[in-house]
């Protein structure tokens, strides 16, 4: 299996190599900050899971072990490898309209591998660039969602009474309506062309969820034998709280962090569906099967291509949070 | 019993509450205004404008508009469409239905085929079938839901032209059909949204079941049924399928939010006259009165939906009615 | 027994008849049904307050106004329209017109039409809390009385020529005798609104809101007897599932088809065509004459009459207008949509001139003198910003293609694409550059003077344009009763205010319909296609499935 960790960085040279001389359009281009956050939170995810599992190099390799994780790594690594490095390998700028004339709605072929959308640009492009949208937007957030959703958890679960009364019922209020509810009010009514903004209403609208599974955590670590000792020992509540409780926590979430994502990605493409997600220009691969929707008869692959890039991903970030489960906290793994 | 049902009805009502309270103040505190005019038609009014706001009543302070409309709610009335002037429930009454048939019968289907699929796989675990089922169902869970709508059509309606892709019945020659008639031709509408929704619903169910039905089998109740040399047919299906069941029954109550969520795409797709529909409808023309009123009968219908699986889980199994 | 029986008969006698189809087919030529594929339903088919397009084709079928246009248009003078529920009309003097009512027009309830309806439905349309749209259109009549039972006279309070149109055109009249017995407040949300009774065509059959709205032809109309039995307008919101119910010939008409694309897709199947007319709309780049931060102080840049007219020349407006439009789009020439009976292909233009644009840039003095690209002037570059509705995706594009076209004679057009808050926040207020703009046009020229006249700033003219000049032309324009004089006036107008570009006029597309070649007799009147549907007809040897269908 070590082999298998050459995968990613083999390709990532490849890149390199191959578009040698453009490497500097990725610095200079507009977006850096985006494509560095997307970078930033990638290996800030795999460092934790790195650090979790590190010290037993066996159990990564375990983990690694079912061939469909094999894939689904390698999938999810090809597809952030081309989201963040989009400027070398695009090709085009996603918004450039080619040829407004006479290349409106082509059919994928070697100059357009996935074709050209209504005002001729290159799809190919698009669905990079898409890319890096749709996973900055699910990664931060999640992120976003799981750092409210264990706090709130952590709060409830740990004082109990009125605040766990008042914390939960909030909760379920929030569960109670469906999510693109909550994002269509507050997106078409208090209207937003901006992308944080957005990323912000998903994040504060995705940590109930997380919350009620943080609870239920915490109310059952608070009674276990260490706890009850640390507490005889006189430690101090809030020592407890963030030596004993929190460490035992943290699986949980990050298996919960790594399916959100993809729920993100599915929400967001949703809303860009219906006209309330991401705004032109950027590209998300929800607005561009947005913009092909428009023209299903006419050109079906506009619409296919992105649809089939978020069912990869999706699916790649499910099975490896399947995996982690299975890994992090084998007790529950029978269950969903 | 009792005293379970009365103590989540409470609950219900507490949170019905909140979500009428939120709904209200982030849609009549958002910027811009339901009668804005319109740019590209001339004549636009500001005493026109000022006069309808009247007529709704939002001239009034914003505290004095939310206590007349929980008064309202209370008392049965959810307000006037600022659109047709007509009465919200009226609206919301026509639409129910709809949503109602599509929903239900994609839950149906949903756990049909999602029970049947997760329950082969525990007994099949491991084998080709099993790990192919387990690509096949995640990959449904997958998919956007509006984006599988769209190949549905692209395959039935547009290629093959079998399905009708939109709408609930056939316009035009509806009303000449037999009743048969009518009734397999609401069937054949009723086919590829239900499917969307069903199928995409399955994927999660189907790896519900599976997980649920494999935790079973390794209680020691099966084990020692096995060594009594009961067939493998009825351990698994009069033992372990039925204790399987009881942790799918609480993913009825998680679904519903799930389905109604997906059901506001489904409807988009498919030309679905139902609240789906509506919500975006509502939402675009900002008819805040339509509005608020889907966010509380979701809700209710979300609540009454965790209730009856509260009420099914603790009639499967007696220890839930005992646990605080 | 029997008694017990009679009713399990009956009922076993509908459901057999049910069984064999509910009605007998329909034969001869007045059986056609059309289906027409329509993004929104109807709001509310109350013609006071109906506003969308959605409503008002509908409402049309069903409601009847005192006259309508004619194919022409025309709207000026007393000769222009045709009668629909007044049979004749005359002047007495010059602020008096007098209706006679049709003597065989009836309400759908099959009571007559009266004076008292005409003078009822003025009431309720300038009633403030109704607040009726079209309400400002009828603020020079200052009364209707009923003379007698079939005559009605209009009272105005100014001397102008579109008298008539504005008493006759604007309302449909309403059934008194239904309706005046109802509180305002209760008549806006009535059980009329949804059922409604009418003196048109067409009457309603049934509505399932969100799924279609059907009428039935009323075969003893007054004017003649409409040509199809059935019209039926069933609610598709997305666009391209609506052109696949055409396509596949479940339904049978589809309008507002913009691009050229989607008019190939409808060529694409046979038993559709293509019908092609005038749009009321033109779409122009406006010049912010006041400054965006401080709108007491005029605009650095656009206060230059010179440099206006130099951006004119620079924008390529045919390129622009095949790449958004193809062919379907003509150029705008002026704050002139080719609905209006004043258009002309002789009316005044700047024309495309990038050399003479550069020309007049270099005399005022603007040059490149960095060698960024960008043209300045004493420090200050020739750069600005063009707002425009993101939610419109042709505009969108538009404005790509323009800021490329200024940018190759050095000017820098940064495109702001706003979301409908921050548009609403900034346009009227004049708190632009350039904004990007798309007028509906209605019928009458004189909407002209309320975007582009000094009476229109603070309204509809939001760039603040004010020449004295042109505006005492156009006001001699719209006061005058010769048409010819009324058209030499308007040009007069016209040519000055082109002159001094308060704005770019960029183009006037077409609109399209994509309709079923079973249907004979299809005209079609541009400012409002279904406006003569009535008297579309399908023969009997071409008839499908639904034209036999009985229902």
């Amino acid at each position: 299996m070590r082999s298998f960790r050459w995968v990613p960085v083999t390709l990532f040279v490849l890149f390199v190599v191959v578009r040698a001389g453009r490497i500097g359009d990725l610095l200079s281009t507009g977006t850096f900050v985006e494509q560095t956050l997307v970078a930033l939170t990638f290996t800030l995810l795999a460092a934790i899971i790195w650090l979790t599992i590190t010290p037993w190099p066996e159990v990564l390799s375990k983990f690694f072990k079912p061939f469909d994780v094999r894939i689904a790594s390698l999938v999810l690594g090809a597809i952030m490898i081309l989201a963040v490095f989009a400027p070398i390998a695009s090709g085009h700028h996603p918004n450039t309209q080619l040829d407004l004339v006479n290349g409106q709605l082509l059919p994928p072929s070697l100059a357009h591998p996935f074709g050209t959308d209504f005002v001729s640009r290159d799809l190919w492009s698009r669905v990079l660039f898409g890319a890096r949208v749709s996973l900055m937007i699910g990664v931060l957030a999640v992120t976003m969602a799981i750092t409210i959703g264990t706090m709130v958890g952590m709060a409830a679960g740990y004082f109990g009474g009125w605040v766990e009364l008042v914390l939960m019922r909030l909760v379920d209020a929030g569960l109670s309506i469906p999510r693109v509810f909550w994002l269509l009010v507050i997106v078409s009514l208090w209207g937003t062309t901006d992308i944080y903004v957005l990323i912000l209403i998903i994040g504060l609208t995705g940590w109930f969820s997380t919350s009620r599974l943080v609870r239920a955590e915490v109310l059952r670590i608070r009674e276990e034998d260490f706890v009850v000792a640390a507490r005889g020992l006189g430690i101090s509540e809030a020592g407890i709280v963030i030596r004993q409780i929190l460490p035992n926590v943290v699986p949980p979430i990050i298996v919960n962090a790594t399916l959100g994502i993809g729920q993100v990605i599915l929400v967001e493409a949703g809303l860009s569906f219906l006209g309330f997600g991401v705004q032109p220009p950027w590209p998300s691969w929800g607005t561009i099967i947005q913009d092909g929707s428009a023209r299903i008869i006419a050109a079906p692959w506009i619409v296919t291509v992105p649809g089939v890039a978020i069912a990869l991903t999706v699916v790649s970030l499910a099975i490896l949070g399947d995996r982690l489960q299975t890994t992090l906290n084998p007790r529950d793994s029978a269950q969903f | 019993m009792g005293r379970l049902i009365g103590r989540k009805l409470f609950q219900a009502l507490v949170v019905m509450l909140l979500v009428t309270t939120s709904t209200f103040f982030l849609i009549h505190i958002a910027p811009g205004d339901p009668f804005m005019p319109d740019l590209s038609v001339s004549g636009v009014s500001a005493e026109r404008t000022d006069q309808i706001r009247r007529n709704f009543g939002l001239d009034r302070p914003i505290y004095v508009q939310y206590g007349a409309y929980l008064k309202n709610v209370a008392s049965g009335n959810l307000g006037l469409s600022f659109r047709s002037y007509r009465p919200v429930s009226e609206i919301i009454i026509e639409r129910l239905p709809n949503t109602i048939v599509l929903t239900s019968l994609a839950l149906i289907m949903d756990f049909a085929i999602g029970i049947l699929i997760g329950t082969w796989q525990a007994w099949k675990r491991g084998s080709a079938g099993d790990r192919f089922l387990t690509v096949a169902t995640l990959t449904l869970h997958s998919t956007p839901v509006f984006w599988f709508g769209f190949m549905l059509i692209l395959a039935f309606s547009v290629s093959l032209r079998i399905l009708p892709g939109s709408g609930v019945v056939t316009i035009g020659i509806y009303d000449s059909l037999t009743p048969l008639g009518q009734l397999w031709d609401r069937i054949k509408h009723l086919i590829l949204p239900v499917s969307t929704l069903a199928l995409i619903g399955a994927g999660s169910t189907a790896r519900f079941q599976r997980a649920a039905m494999l935790d079973t089998l390794s209680q020691d109740f099966i084990k020692s049924a096995r060594a009594r040399g009961l067939s493998e047919c009825t351990v698994i299906f009069r033992h372990a399928l039925r204790n399987s069941l009881l942790p799918t029954i609480t993913l009825l109550g998680l679904s519903l939010p799930v389905l109604l969520s997906g059901s506001v795409l489904v409807e988009t797709v498919f030309s679905w006259p139902g609240i789906g529909a509506l919500t975006v409808d509502s939402v675009q023309s900002r008819d805040y009165m339509v509005v608020t009123a889907i966010g509380l009968v979701s809700a209710v219908m979300v609540l009454a939906g965790n209730l009856v699986a509260d009420i099914l889980y603790s009639v499967a199994d007696p220890r839930a009615r005992r646990k605080p | 027994m029997i008694k017990i029986l009679q009713p399990l008969g009956a009922i076993a006698l509908t459901t057999t008849f049910a069984a064999c189809g509910s009605g007998s087919d329909c034969t001869g030529d007045y059986c056609g049904t059309i289906i027409i594929a329509q993004g929104a339903d109807a709001e509310s088919l109350f013609p006071p307050t109906m506003q969308a397009v959605s409503s008002t084709a509908i409402g049309d079928m069903i409601y009847l106004r005192l006259a309508d246009l004619s194919d022409d248009l025309n709207t000026v003078g007393d000769g222009g329209l045709v009668p629909q529920l007044a049979s004749s009309w005359t002047r007495l003097d010059e602020s008096h017109l007098r209706f006679t009512l049709d003597n065989r027009a009836i309400w759908q309830d099959g009571q007559p039409v009266t004076a008292a309806d005409v003078a009822f439905t003025y009431s309720v349309y300038t009633d403030t809390i109704v607040a009726a749209p079209l309400a400002a259109n009828l603020d020079k009549i200052s009364n209707v009385v009923a003379i007698d039972e079939r005559t009605v006279e209009f009272e105005f309070t100014t001397v102008y020529p579109e008298q008539l149109f504005d008493a006759a055109y604007h309302m449909r009249i309403l059934p008194a005798h239904l309706m005046d017995s109802i509180e305002t407040t209760e008549l806006l949300g009535h059980e009329l609104t949804r059922n409604p009774v009418g003196t048109g065509p067409y009457r309603l059959h049934q509505w399932l809101p969100g799924q279609f709205i059907e009428l039935h032809a009323d075969t003893s109309f007054f004017l003649g007897r409409p040509g199809l039995r059935r019209i039926i307008w069933q609610v598709t919101p997305d666009y391209e599932s609506a052109l696949a119910l055409v396509v596949s010939e479940q339904a049978d008409l589809i309008d507002n088809m913009r691009t050229p694309r989607h008019i190939e897709q409808a060529n694409s199947a046979a038993q559709l065509r293509a019908v092609e007319f005038a749009s009321g709309g033109y779409a122009y780049l406006q010049f912010g004459l006041r400054d965006a931060e401080d709108p007491s102080r005029p605009h650095a840049l656009f206060q230059d009459r010179t440099l206006r007219r130099a951006l004119s020349m620079a924008v390529d407006r045919e390129t622009t207008m095949r790449a958004v439009y193809g062919d379907f789009s003509t150029i705008a020439v002026a704050p002139v949509s080719p609905l209006l009976s004043i258009w002309g292909p002789d009316l005044p233009r700047i024309d495309y001139n990038r050399d003479r644009a550069v020309e007049l840039l270099e005399g005022l003095g603007w040059r490149d003198s960095d060698g960024d690209g960008v043209r300045d002037r004493n420090g200050m570059p020739l750069s600005f910003q063009l707002a425009y509705p993101a939610s419109d995706p042709n505009r969108t594009s538009a404005a790509v293609i323009i800021q490329d076209q200024l940018r190759q004679v050095g000017v820098d057009a940064q495109l702001a694409g706003l979301e409908l808050n921050s548009l609403l926040a900034t346009i009227p207020t004049g708190k632009f550059d350039v904004y990007f703009g798309f007028y509906g046009q209605d019928p009458t020229p004189s909407s002209i003077r309320g975007n582009w006249g000094t009476v229109g700033i603070g309204g509809g003219n939001f760039g603040s344009y004010s020449n004295p000049r042109v505006d005492d032309l156009m006001d001699r324009a719209i006061a005058t009763f010769d048409p010819e004089e009324s058209r030499s006036l308007w040009y007069q107008a016209l040519e000055e205010m082109v002159a001094d570009a308060p704005a770019i006029f960029l183009y006037s597309p077409k609109s399209v319909l994509a309709v079923h070649r079973r249907f004979e007799n299809v005209t079609v009147r541009p400012d409002q296609w279904a406006a003569t549907m009535w008297t579309w007809q399908v023969p009997e040897t071409r008839m499908i499935d639904r034209d036999k269908a009985g229902s």
